[in-house]
């Protein structure tokens, strides 16, 4: 349970720096590369936050049964206490973590934060759904419709889409993922702008945009302890209106980018009549909204940006499988056989470096000895090492931070 | 006279009509209208609008045989009222929805609005 819990948020603090240092690298070369790469990024860090607790999810829940038995065997090149110890085994049977009530309380209340947002946010668009459906009108104007039609040609999009009219919204929207639906507002577009919002609204659809969104809800869901991911819609969502708004415009001239500049102006005009409460932001909306309107007006002709996410793609991944390391662990296994060889045998994996001489018996032995076994265990590629401290058959103490919740109780039998 | 409730599904659907047709409005041609969405007999359509003049959105009058019905509160009205319901659910909501919008106003203060619209004029002079 610590493990789950420290891995959670380390690997919130891990996305966020990484987050962070995208953002800023992302003021200093948005001049030159094209909106695409960035949305890009965004989604891989989406990724690298829902991801790393998906393919341990099972594992981490049936390691709380698991408990196999670790076999330690001591062996000490101190030749005077190579008979003892060879003949001794320390078996340390039922590892299990601690189930600190504190963790596991910790678990609990991130469990019910990420349940209900995630309800939350399936019943708020359940109800906007509703609420939406009400008012949705039969577009009238034939004209509209076979702009759609032959957008839709234009784009290579075969599903059937709907097209209402829709008087309660104030921007144009595609929601629904399996019956998509595109909504325009009440607003009065032009032909020619309407051609275009249609054409940014499908391009949405053949980019599964909304995949990224739920996306978005899951790592919110996940990591709603780190204030920073709140930020992570607004930033999503500009990138993804910046990229959709480049493919929309790819290679059109001036005339078509001020139609569209005029079209979205017409939205934001619209939207300024309605009273909202006043909401302290952490990013200026307004810098979000001119940034749009520049870049919509932007001919240059921009780098494509591929080779940085290619780049970022291992970063982001590493992190994932360091994370998920962390949090799986099972058993500390030994390496080598657990049964001595032979009585000369000298090199192991494990071995005992507690002076045994100062003991008079086994049994004194046992009760007073406090062992320090060093241990390694490859996982995953990685080896992890440390010192597990034993004293009176039960893990005092440990240098690896991994292992610090293990608990062993430990026999030692003489044979 | 002031909205306080939104209207339930049944009752919204035959105001719809009545927004649609020039008044006066009788029954049946709230019933034709209907006629390819819902089953409804003419007596459940009767109740829900005796329901809505209960609600103020109706007035009723018998000329002759007939009984005709007026709206009282205009499509425009009503809409302005959900309007600014959906607003509050829906633009002061700090999640995400699961929607692609052409702008995402929310959160969006009106103070902001206005300069960039004003930046906007700059721009294009």
């Amino acid at each position: 349970m610590k493990n789950f819990i420290t891995t959670l948020i380390s690997c919130s603090i891990y996305m966020t720096i990484i987050g962070m240092i995208i953002m800023f690298i992302t003021l200093l070369i948005k001049e030159k590369y094209k909106e695409k790469s960035f949305y890009h990024i965004w989604i891989l860090i989406v990724l690298g936050l829902v991801i790393p607790f998906r393919p341990y999810w099972g594992k981490f829940l049936i390691n709380i049964a698991n408990n196999s038995d670790m076999l330690i065997q001591l062996v000490n090149s101190d030749k005077n206490y190579l008979n003892l110890v060879s003949n001794t085994q320390i078996v340390a049977t039922k590892i299990y973590r601690i189930n600190s009530h504190l963790y596991l309380f910790i678990f609990i209340a991130w469990l019910i934060g990420v349940i209900s947002i995630i309800f939350y946010s399936i019943l708020k668009h359940i109800n906007f759904l509703f609420i939406i459906k009400r008012w949705n009108e039969q577009i009238k104007g034939k004209e509209e419709i076979t702009t759609f039609k032959n957008i839709k040609k234009e784009l290579g999009i075969k599903s059937n889409i709907k097209l209402y009219m829709c008087p309660l919204i104030k921007s144009p929207m595609i929601i629904g993922i399996i019956n998509s639906t595109i909504l325009i507002p009440q607003i009065e577009y032009t032909p020619l702008e309407i051609a275009l919002i249609l054409k940014h609204e499908l391009v949405h659809f053949k980019r599964k945009d909304l995949w990224v969104k739920i996306l978005v809800i899951i790592a919110i869901a996940i990591h709603w302890f780190n204030p920073f991911i709140y930020l992570l819609p607004s930033i999503v969502s500009l990138n993804c209106e910046l990229s959709c708004d480049e493919k929309v415009l790819h290679n059109k001239d001036i005339k078509v980018r001020l139609t569209y500049f005029d079209a979205l102006v017409k939205t934001i005009k619209s939207q300024s009549k309605l009273k909202t409460s006043l909401s302290y932001n952490f990013f200026e909306r307004r810098k979000g909204m001119e940034h749009r309107l520049l870049s919509i007006l932007n001919m240059k002709q921009k780098k494509n940006g591929r080779y940085i996410v290619l780049i970022l793609i291992p970063i982001v991944l590493s992190t994932g499988v360091l994370v998920g390391c962390n949090k799986s662990i099972s058993t500390v296994q030994p390496t080598s056989n657990t049964q001595p060889k032979s009585k000369n045998q000298t090199k192991t994996d494990f071995y005992s470096k507690s002076i045994l001489k100062k003991y008079k018996s086994f049994d004194d032995f046992q009760k007073k000895a406090i062992l320090e076994i060093p241990y390694s265990e490859q996982k995953y590629g990685t080896t992890y090492s440390g010192t597990l401290k034993f004293a009176e058959g039960k893990v005092i103490n440990t240098t690896n931070k991994f292992v610090a919740t293990y608990q062993g109780i430990i026999k030692i039998k003489a044979q | 006279m002031k909205i306080t409730k939104k209207l339930p599904d049944a009752e919204f659907k035959i105001m719809k009509v009545v927004w649609e047709n020039t008044p006066p409005i009788t029954t049946s041609i709230v019933m034709k209208q209907l006629e390819e969405q819902e089953e409804w007999k003419l007596q459940t359509i009767i109740s829900l609008m005796i329901r809505l003049i209960e609600r103020n959105f109706l007035r009723t009058e018998k000329i002759g045989k007939e009984r005709t019905y007026y709206p009282l509160i205009t499509k425009e009205e009503y809409l302005k009222f959900e309007t600014n319901i959906f607003i509050k659910q829906y633009h002061d909501n700090s999640l995400v929805s699961v929607v692609n919008s052409f702008f995402d106003g929310k959160k969006v203060k009106d103070s902001d609005v206005t300069q960039l619209l004003d930046w906007v004029k700059r721009k294009r002079v």
